[in-house]
């Protein structure tokens, strides 16, 4: 069944392979070279504190470490936990139309920082429209798209893949043929990546 | 330890049930239940546990309430009671116009007399227990709201931080708090993550002003009766 469920993700996230032809629908969520030996799915909810924790925490140290260096592409899917946060959907369709943009990470990143402003608002509409004004990102453009909820669709897909795949926490990875659920120091990451990206990287 | 990951989590029903001015259990609309995930009672006494001083004036205070008490009471059932039996005289008086000339109507018109009959005799007892109630309040009251002043002044002393300190225990354990209001039938309904929570409210008393009902209890089941078998009776110091 966990076999079954993992090569589901796969195919559910992996959509887009480094050598195809067609456009890469993650480009703008990703980070790291498209040719990185192994690929680490993100499924995280903007209004987790424990997504925040590792993302504020915990990331940097593996950007460093994984992404620049070119052995690790990080993608973000998006699992907002409706029933415990009702903000996250908004956040996370704004954090779509920011990635049409361009400026899915810096609003990843704004997002989490002022996670405790936003987070208990009623209605956080507003707040999230002033975002895109530190973003730099003219009102005229995103206004449209979150007035519209042009990206609820994408968000819902995401969150649908990932639940399909077995992701019932945040933030939970899917690490190249295995989930990781929980916000664990890189002390836990190491470890995992270093033997992920040593058995893909054999030649064959 | 703490869970590393936000989850799904229940959602936790509470009724708030006090007794009325007669005695019975009644549900209390427009009451905050919040969901904490720690026990507030022991936030408190270890705040109070930190202060050299006790609350002044508990025991004067505890004498003025008690004195209030019984003509407030008194007057308090006075006025529901007429206030019953009005509605009640409003209702048969409605039926009694629709019954006109009929023979229900002969019926009707007898019970509107003893209604009447009954709410004239009344009328003297709940003067009496209105004036007895000016009176306790004209004497009591100013005493009550001076010694208040202390009262309240210790609280806020003993227990500033306790935003910060409650804020910082939520934050440690990676919640966020969940509130709601009773609705017209006492019912509020909670979601809550994984993990241990308290459920804790406060209700007026409707036989004092001086007193009220407070709960802090383990949301050990998804539903959760706020009633005084699981609360507390304090004093409104």
């Amino acid at each position: 069944m966990r076999r079954t469920r993992l090569l589901l993700l796969a195919l559910l996230l992996a959509t887009a392979g480094a050598a195809t032809a067609q456009p890469d629908p993650h480009a703008t969520r990703s980070k790291g070279s498209v040719s990185a030996p192994v690929t680490v799915y993100e499924m995280s909810d903007f209004q987790c504190p424990f997504c925040k924790r590792f993302t504020e925490q915990y990331f940097p140290s593996l950007e460093k470490e994984y992404i620049a260096t070119g052995k690790v592409r990080w993608i973000f899917i998006n699992l907002p936990l409706v029933s415990l946060h009702p903000n996250a959907v908004p956040a996370a369709e704004f954090a779509m139309c920011a990635a049409r943009e361009d400026k899915f990470w810096p609003a990843h990143d704004l997002l989490y920082r002022r996670q405790e402003v936003w987070a208990p608002l009623k209605n956080p509409a507003a707040f999230l429209l002033s975002l895109a004004d530190s973003l730099k990102i003219p009102r005229a453009r995103i206004a449209p798209c979150l007035e519209k909820a042009e990206t609820r669709a994408l968000v819902r897909s995401d969150s649908e893949g990932a639940v399909k795949a077995g992701a019932g926490s945040t933030p939970t990875f899917y690490i190249e043929g295995g989930l990781l659920a929980g916000a664990y120091p890189p002390e836990v990451w190491r470890p995992i990546l270093d033997s992920v990206i040593r058995v893909k990287s054999r030649k064959p | 330890m703490f869970a590393l990951a936000c989850t799904n989590g229940r959602t936790v029903t509470v009724q708030v049930l006090v007794p009325d001015l007669a005695g019975a259990a009644t549900p209390i609309t427009g009451v905050v239940v919040a969901a904490i995930p720690y026990d507030r009672d022991s936030l408190i006494a270890a705040m109070e546990g930190r202060v050299s001083t006790g609350r002044p004036h508990t025991e004067t205070l505890d004498s003025l309430f008690q004195a209030f008490h019984d003509p407030f009471l008194a007057f308090s059932r006075a006025a529901w009671n007429i206030e019953r039996l009005n509605r009640t005289r409003d209702s048969v008086a409605a039926a009694q116009r629709t019954a006109a000339s009929t023979p229900a109507a002969t019926e009707l018109e007898a019970r509107l007399a003893r209604l009447d009959d009954s709410l004239r005799r009344l009328a003297p007892a709940l003067e009496r227990a209105r004036a007895e109630l000016s009176a306790a309040r004209d004497t009591l009251w100013p005493r009550i709201e001076r010694l208040r002043v202390d009262a309240r002044q210790w609280q806020l002393s003993t227990f500033e931080g306790y935003d910060t300190a409650a804020r910082s225990l939520a934050r440690s354990r990676m919640r966020t708090l969940s509130a709601d209001t009773t609705d017209a039938a006492g019912w509020a309904s909670l979601f809550v993550a994984k993990g241990p929570w308290w459920i804790t409210a406060r209700s007026p008393d409707p036989q004092d002003p001086n007193y009220e009902w407070y709960w802090n209890v383990r949301a050990d089941s998804d539903t959760v009766r706020l009633t005084p078998a699981t609360g507390r009776h304090l004093p409104r110091y």
